[in-house]
């Protein structure tokens, strides 16, 4: 059924040049963690202030959003550059499924080219738009993976894990977590994954 | 499912019984809420701005909104603060097909508002797969006459640190499919919004 806020995903498996779409439906699961944030917001008579408790990917309970200063200004970031992968689009091999409290992917794959590595490039942004004469307003996070392991890799679950600046320190929020079919990637393949987050009325 | 609005209300006289009520799957996110989300998502360290229009139709980058000791999207309004938190209105808006609402249409201010409130936390329920809040205010109507209204929304205060008095609005929706809800002198309307969140 279609929420007033909604995520789509769509994935392709790369090969060479080629993308071949091999998923592309409405994303299901926003977490609890995304939840626990929007209520700090609109709680919060400071951004400083600790408002939630909220767990993040080390399974660690963070106080939220206790930003620790103007410059920090990191929320829920999710454009994380390449090689990162302690944030932005991220992906597993996971295949329990998914539960609202869910903190973390199964089996998160660690950035690089050595054997069971992804290569994480950039997550980008596109602009926020408005769409279907007004009624929807969206926007897309776009990242690319590549396979240089050398070996088979399977990928069977996706999640946005957010950047945020508490008390000081980079903490990471899974904020949704989806498990799909597995696609195996033979070494030298790739995906692309693209998210599309819509408000609609 | 995602990220769904309940609204609830219910009419109830000066003993607090029930005359009336109703609960309903609101359409009721505005564009002011997916800017809000989008600049929390893109703001680490990104200096992108975008603009965000306030409930008077003035435009702020919103970015820049965003300071540790600011408000984003505040909604716990005290009892007779009628600027921001659940508001309600004396006409039905006209342009509800539009996710660009800026405002509530003649927003009410006869009717005595209530503290807007939340529930103490989050609600995780791990058998339902939602996670979900509420959000609560009580008009009452002590105007000495019957007052109607027609649609609710949620204003959130914003505070950068030096701009004060940023309100803007989140959500909106028809307390009664664009008909109005007669409150008679005496009694009180209470109002909450569920935002719940579905795995």
């Amino acid at each position: 059924m279609k929420g007033n806020l909604n995520i789509k995903l769509r994935v392709w498996k790369v090969d060479g040049k080629k993308e071949i779409k091999v998923y592309d439906g409405n994303a299901k699961c926003f977490v609890a963690q995304f939840a626990k944030m929007i209520y700090a917001y609109l709680k919060a008579t400071s951004l400083g202030n600790n408002e939630v408790s909220i767990t993040d990917v080390s399974n660690a309970a963070q106080n939220y959003p206790a930003c620790s200063s103007y410059a920090g200004k990191f929320f829920m970031g999710l454009n994380a550059g390449e090689g990162i992968d302690e944030y932005g689009i991220v992906v597993g091999s996971g295949t329990t499924a998914v539960d609202v409290a869910d903190y973390k992917l199964g089996t998160l794959y660690a950035h690089g080219m050595a054997a069971s590595n992804l290569y994480y490039k950039g997550t980008t942004f596109g602009a926020l738009t408005y769409v279907n004469s007004n009624t929807t307003a969206q926007w897309t996070l776009t990242r690319y993976f590549y396979n240089l392991s050398g070996g088979e890799l399977d990928v069977s679950e996706y999640a946005l894990y957010g950047l945020s600046d508490v008390s000081g320190s980079s903490v990471y929020f899974c904020l949704s977590r989806d498990v799909l079919t597995t696609v195996t990637l033979k070494a030298g393949q790739g995906l692309k994954m693209e998210y599309t987050l819509e408000v609609s009325i | 499912m995602n990220v769904d609005l309940w609204v609830e209300w219910k009419l109830c006289d000066d003993k607090n019984v029930v005359l009336k009520q109703k609960r309903f799957k609101g359409k009721s996110f505005v564009a002011n809420f997916a800017l809000m989300i989008y600049a929390l998502m893109r703001y680490a360290g990104d200096d992108t701005t975008i603009s965000i229009n306030d409930v008077g139709a003035v435009g702020y980058n919103f970015p820049d909104l965003i300071a540790a000791s600011g408000k984003f999207g505040y909604c716990l309004a005290g009892a007779g603060v009628q600027t921001f938190g659940i508001v309600i209105s004396d006409t039905a808006a006209t342009s509800m097909a539009d996710i660009r609402l800026d405002a509530i249409s003649n927003k009410n201010t006869t009717l005595t508002y209530g503290d807007t409130t939340m529930d103490a936390s989050v609600t995780v329920n791990s058998t339902t797969d939602k996670a979900t809040f509420k959000i609560y205010r009580t008009f009452t109507n002590s105007t000495g006459s019957g007052v109607d209204v027609y649609d609710i929304a949620l204003y959130g205060e914003y505070y950068d640190g030096s701009i004060d008095n940023m309100f803007f609005n989140l959500c909106v929706d028809h307390l009664n499919a664009g008909s109005a809800v007669s409150i008679p002198d005496g009694q009180h309307i209470d109002v909450s919004l569920e935002i719940q969140v579905s795995a």
